[in-house]
């Protein structure tokens, strides 16, 4: 197991609010996979992503039952040590990625900065060579086919895709054990898109490196994911192959989402109505108490109002009082 | 079935300057013409820089078309009758939350175009935007709150009120679900299709998210480089793709399987 994170709780502390922004949720990676972390807007991915590389500001407070990476405990280590181990094993990409890199400088120079001392054969008068070498072996190792170009040329000068692919280069530089994409094909072009989850893909098989897909696009990450974990809210709602989901759900919402995108249902009718939720999200202020899915849930019941907890059912982790599918 | 908006030969060129004595002319849409029905959707879709925003925006008379003229109901809008225009043919943008005043309230934004293009008074208009806010299925309080305190799918709502408060036979949608979660998507979905079904208004839709296009077009353009280069009925076209174009953007949303 390379991560497993168990009832990871992150508070917001504010004067007037104390709310659990994620209350109770786990996730866990095998080695070498790709795993979707999928929710709607403000349902705590990008939150769940920060939490895990210790990025938060003071304001937030996390607490988890464990988080164990590569059976180590990341809560129970030193800062120095920790920071060192996310250094070293882990790696982020983030959407927009036109606007992660630096305007003001190169992508030669950025991708220079990067490259870690420890990368260094050679004395110290053939840097210069050495790093120029690197930094095109990393162009074109993410399929940048005029790496020469793009190495001298400003951020602003690149399309979307390949920045993306840019900044996927710099993430890898340490080949590190797991990337965490936080929606890097959001507000893509769909070839561009294919090219990236390609790239990611293409990652994951020849260097075993493992990537955490943080999404809200369901449909690629039924494409390229081996597992998902869907969220709701900050609680976890079902995880598990994302096969055997798609196969059978236990959780309402879970089959929610599937039908309500008109492909996976072929037999529908253009023009037909789709099916989904009544409501919306509920914004952190008004969470409801219990399962917060409850107000939206067709198949509510007075239980709903305490907090489900986590079942374990062929493979799959769903929390929910009343599932769905079970015989 | 009389046809509702009839196109021909619209075509938009770009002068720009490249020095001060020559002017190089860029071509963002060549010749088209098309017509649509009420109760009918027309799909654009394309790369960027395809034209299919530009298409967008001279339906919408946002720009001046260079060659060409666009017939509502057989007669002839020119781009200057604004006001006509608006009432006939509204807009709806990609990202509500960069389409809707953040300083004004969602009654203050609905009523804008009521207070330009109508005679009513105030009592009448307020009326008309609590019975708008009711189609699309948002409560008449929302008119003292401002965009901020939506939720980005109630906003993409209020900016669909604010196209219906006129009454209008036509809306031009620019990538209206690319920025929504699938649950908010396919409400939207859900509620622009009995929209069309009760008023008959007929839909223009530029996106690029093809599951979406088959479920709701009856027509769709295919477009590069200001061409259309495939047209015809949206069922017929997303099963047998000609154009390499077409296939390839099947291909890459997992809709077509390479042979």
């Amino acid at each position: 197991m390379l991560l497993d994170v168990r009832n990871l709780t992150v508070k917001l502390n504010n004067d007037t609010l104390d709310v659990n922004a994620i209350d109770k949720m786990s996730l866990s990676m095998r080695d070498g996979s790709i795993h979707g972390l999928v929710g709607e807007t403000g349902s705590g991915k990008s939150l769940f992503a920060k939490a895990l590389t210790g990025t938060l500001s003071e304001k937030w407070t996390v607490q988890a039952d464990r988080m164990f990476w590569q059976g180590e405990d990341l809560l129970k280590l030193s800062e120095e040590k920790r920071r060192q181990i996310i250094n070293r094993d882990m790696a982020m990409i983030f959407q927009e990625p036109s606007r992660s890199l630096d305007p003001t400088v190169t992508i030669g120079e950025q991708i220079n900065e990067v490259i870690p001392k420890s990368e260094f054969q050679g004395s110290i008068w053939s840097r210069r060579q050495e790093r120029l070498q690197i930094a095109k072996n990393l162009l074109i190792k993410v399929g940048i086919k005029h790496y020469q170009q793009c190495y001298e040329s400003y951020p602003h000068e690149l399309s979307e895709g390949l920045c993306q692919k840019v900044m996927i280069a710099m993430a890898i530089i340490r080949s590190p054990k797991l990337l965490i994409a936080d929606e890097p094909t959001d507000a893509m072009e769909s070839t561009t898109k294919i090219q990236i989850m390609r790239l990611l893909q293409k990652l994951n098989t020849q260097k075993n490196m493992s990537v955490l897909l943080i999404t809200h696009d369901l449909e690629s990450v039924i494409n390229y994911a081996q597992e998902m974990t869907l969220l709701y809210s900050g609680q976890s709602v079902e995880s598990g192959s994302v096969r055997d989901l798609l196969k059978r759900p236990y959780h309402p919402y879970t089959e929610n989402l599937f039908t309500s995108i008109p492909k996976f249902n072929t037999d529908t009718r253009p023009k037909s109505r789709l099916q989904t939720l009544p409501g919306s999200t509920p914004p952190l202020q008004h969470l409801p108490i219990g399962c917060r899915l409850g107000p939206r849930c067709p198949r509510a019941q007075k239980e709903c109002v305490v907090t489900p907890k986590s079942v374990k059912l062929k493979g799959h982790l769903f929390s929910c009082h009343h599932p769905i599918n079970l015989d | 079935m009389s046809v509702l908006l009839e196109v021909n030969d619209l075509s938009k060129t770009y002068n720009k300057r490249i020095l001060p004595w020559k002017v190089k002319k860029v071509t963002a849409l060549e010749k088209i013409s098309f017509s649509i029905d009420a109760y009918q959707t027309l799909a654009i879709v394309g790369e960027t820089g395809s034209g299919k925003s530009t298409l967008a925006k001279l339906l919408a008379g946002a720009e001046m078309p260079s060659t060409g003229e666009i017939l509502l109901d057989g007669q002839a809008l020119y781009t200057k009758a604004h006001k006509e225009r608006c009432s006939h043919i509204r807009m709806i943008f990609q990202d509500p939350a960069t389409s809707l005043n953040p300083s004004l309230s969602i009654g203050q934004i609905l009523e804008e175009p009521l207070k330009l293009n109508t005679n009513l008074t105030a009592i009448e208009r307020e009326d008309k935007v609590k019975k708008t806010l009711a189609r699309v299925g948002l409560l008449s309080d929302y008119m003292w709150h401002y965009p901020h305190m939506l939720s980005s799918g109630q906003k993409q709502r209020v900016a669909l009120a604010r196209a219906l408060i006129l009454d209008p036979k036509i809306i031009v949608a620019d990538k209206p679900f690319a920025a929504m979660d699938p649950s908010t998507r396919s409400q939207m979905v859900n509620l622009l299709l009995e929209l069309q079904q009760t008023f008959g208004i007929a839909y223009i839709f530029v996106s690029h998210n093809l599951n979406i296009v088959k479920h709701i077009s009856d027509q769709i353009f295919v477009m590069q480089d200001g061409k259309v280069v495939e047209q015809g009925k949206t069922l017929d076209i997303l099963k047998s793709p000609r154009h390499t174009l077409t296939q390839k953007l099947l291909y890459s949303q997992q809709m077509l399987r390479k042979s």
